[in-house]
């Protein structure tokens, strides 16, 4: 049987309306115009060519010659295992079917449960070494733009500093890797963070708003050294590294409108990353509390007192766009802890 | 004139897309050079002007072992960020002078594989002049205060267009900075109009924020990208020629295509970029229908004269910093 098509000269635009006939393992073209035979081949001289599902599928001679069959339900024997395979699932509709209701869930799966688990798995191989280079670089980024000199008095540093390493050894974590540091900060308000390696800045303005009740001073320490033995610091480094590479795969070659959408889905997923790290936390200092015999009330309290409560209540949807779970659930998560 | 015509369907995309999809995600990425190829090769060769249809030719394993370097090296780059800045910056003081080349190689890679009636096409800028045009130009531009952008991105689209090759044809344009500048003016303008609309209403009813920022947001971007595709690509499509074989021509209408985006936006983001297959066709099937192309005998003798496929690795890593223009 022969099949219509056009044959194309190699490297050329030149080419010919022909015919092509196929008898055990040859191959022949033939001229539609004059009937003459125009190539000849061997079915396993073919130059390997990926078949797309509803196109003619193109056959590419050793010369570099080539063949377009005018029929595109036509498929060739020796089509790769590859391409006959991926036309089986395509063309199944159980498959097909399967496949359009596993691709989003392990998408989902993928983000945010794989590549959570990776991400912490790799940062909790990373050596003391590493991390205090990297804070290093970090906390010197703070001091230029962000942090300037503390203001608290340097005893009460001192003090507070004590007390901190004692409950720290009570609480049986080792103390020589954690530095408690003090800076005056507007940006940051009051606030604490972590850096990886186990340095905990305390900005003055937090200071000054517990500095009658320390013990609230250390619920909130105990939450920043929650982020440093896991690791949350790092993870999230690596993690936006990799969030970043799997949404980029998938929207790869879209149009450049795309960007913002790719910008927009990357914030939310990020963003429950961190809610999810902030409640590890909040456990943490609830169960340090605990066993320090002190009262779990201090965090509820410690949180009461430093964010403003009006403000978080402003908007429903800001809660999928929040680094931190919404303050009156964390305070709520205490309170239920106590019992 | 001869129609561009686009034969491809959403149906049938999807079900490619969302196979490819599934198997990149079951394979680590591994496939996604494999999806890739397949994605492409069914939107080329859906394309066809005068009974030929184009094709897409590169060999996935090319791609997946470019990939495979140049994520190493964007690996690399971002540890280097974070344990050592002094070499960090180094590396990115040597990106920027490899910029050009990246831009060469990755523009030449792309559009060697694409082919049509088995000839491929190509792109032969030089480093001197790719520096010229597309960094140092623009940079310099900052010191007109823009107003000489316009102007300098004419004179890099025409000497982007001169350095396109079909086989041993070149491509030649002549362009004109006023199209350009009207570009940016229709920008300006919807920019000033559907700012200041936004601002009202959200002054008026603050509670609407949430509906009209984001929405006001994609229109500007839409609009913007709109526009510029719009006048741009009519303009350099009719005045430019295949040497002496073939003339193009375009009409986009800003109107028109603009509507295709908003929508092709709205579908992506009620759809979770599901219907992404869906917004891909239509987008080529609006650029299509709005080419048409006219060329004489000569485009029957044209010959590849570029044959090397050794650096196909190196383009790929190239293409793997993402250098468009």
């Amino acid at each position: 049987m022969k099949h219509a098509g056009i044959y194309y000269l190699a490297n050329s635009t030149k080419y010919y309306l022909a015919e092509l006939e196929v008898k055990d393992d040859s191959i022949k073209i033939f001229n539609v115009d004059s009937d003459k035979l125009i190539y000849k081949a061997n079915v396993h001289e073919l130059i390997n060519e990926i078949s797309i599902q509803g196109n003619s599928t193109l056959i590419r001679f050793p010369d570099g010659s080539s063949f377009i069959p005018d029929d595109p339900s036509l498929k060739w024997e020796w089509d790769s295992l590859s391409s006959k395979l991926i036309r089986k699932i395509t063309n199944n509709l159980k498959s097909l079917v399967l496949i359009i209701l596993l691709t989003p869930l392990f998408l989902f799966f993928a983000l945010f449960y794989g590549m959570p688990f990776l991400s912490s798995e790799i940062a909790n191989r990373v050596s003391q070494d590493s991390k205090e280079v990297i804070s290093t670089n970090l906390l010197k980024k703070l001091e230029d733009e962000y942090f300037e000199e503390s203001k608290i008095d340097y005893l009460e540093q001192e003090k507070l500093k004590k007390e901190f390493h004692k409950n720290l050894s009570d609480l049986n974590i080792n103390s020589d890797n954690y530095r408690l540091m003090f800076y005056k900060s507007d940006i940051f308000g009051a606030n604490a963070v972590a850096l990886p390696d186990g340095t905990i800045v305390v900005t003055d303005q937090m200071i000054s708003k517990l500095l009658n009740s320390p013990n609230l001073i250390m619920a909130i320490l105990f939450h920043e050294v929650g982020h440093v033995e896991d690791n949350h610091g790092l993870s999230q480094i690596i993690q936006s590294l990799g969030v970043g590479l799997i949404i980029t795969l998938i929207i790869g070659d879209a149009q450049g409108l795309s960007d913002a959408l790719v910008g927009s889905g990357f914030v939310l997923v990020q963003q429950s990353f961190s809610r999810k790290m902030e409640v590890e936390a909040d456990i943490f200092a609830l169960e340090s509390l605990k066993k320090l015999e002190m009262p779990v009330e201090d965090f509820s309290n410690a949180l009461e007192s430093i964010m403003d409560l009006d403000e978080d209540a402003y908007s429903p949807y800001k809660n999928y766009l929040s680094s931190h779970p919404h303050t009156k659930k964390r305070i709520e998560l205490a309170k239920e802890y106590r019992q | 004139m001869k129609e561009t015509i686009f034969n491809g369907s959403a149906g049938e995309y999807f079900k490619i897309w969302i196979t490819n999809l599934f198997l990149t995600i079951i394979t680590f990425g591994i496939y996604s050079a494999w999806a890739e190829v397949i994605n492409k090769k069914y939107i080329y060769q859906n394309i066809t002007i005068d009974g030929h249809r184009f094709d897409y030719v590169a060999k996935p394993i090319q791609i997946l072992k470019g990939r495979a370097i140049g994520l190493m090296l964007l690996l690399l780059v971002g540890i280097l960020s974070v344990f050592n800045p002094m070499l960090y910056v180094l590396s990115l003081i040597a990106l920027f002078i490899a910029t050009p080349w990246l831009i060469n190689k990755s523009l030449s890679f792309r559009l060697r594989m694409t082919t049509y009636r088995g000839v491929s096409f190509d792109f032969r800028g030089n480093y001197k002049e790719t520096f010229l045009y597309f960094m140092l130009l623009p940079i310099l531009s900052i010191f007109t205060l823009f107003i000489t952008l316009p102007l300098f991105q004419k004179f890099g689209a025409e000497y982007s267009i001169n350095n396109y090759s079909f086989g041993q044809k070149t491509f030649k344009s002549k362009l004109n900075a006023k199209e350009f500048y009207k570009a940016y003016l229709f920008i300006g303008i919807v920019f000033f109009v559907i700012s200041s609309l936004s601002g009202f209403i959200f002054y008026l009813f603050p509670y609407a924020g949430i509906v009209i920022l984001p929405l006001s947001y994609i229109t500007l971007i839409v609009s913007f990208s709109s526009i510029w595709t719009s006048i741009i690509r009519n303009h350099t499509f009719n005045n430019s020629e295949l040497d002496g074989i073939a003339t193009f021509d375009s009409k986009m209408d800003i109107v028109a295509y603009t509507k295709i985006l908003f929508t092709n936006v709205l579908a992506l983001l009620f759809s979770l970029g599901l219907a992404y297959p869906w917004v891909a066709i239509r987008n080529i099937k609006y650029l299509s229908n709005a080419t048409s192309s006219d060329f004489n005998d000569g485009v029957d003798s044209v010959i590849n004269n570029s044959i090397k496929n050794d650096s196909a690795v190196l383009d790929e890593v190239a293409g793997a910093f993402d250098v468009q223009l």
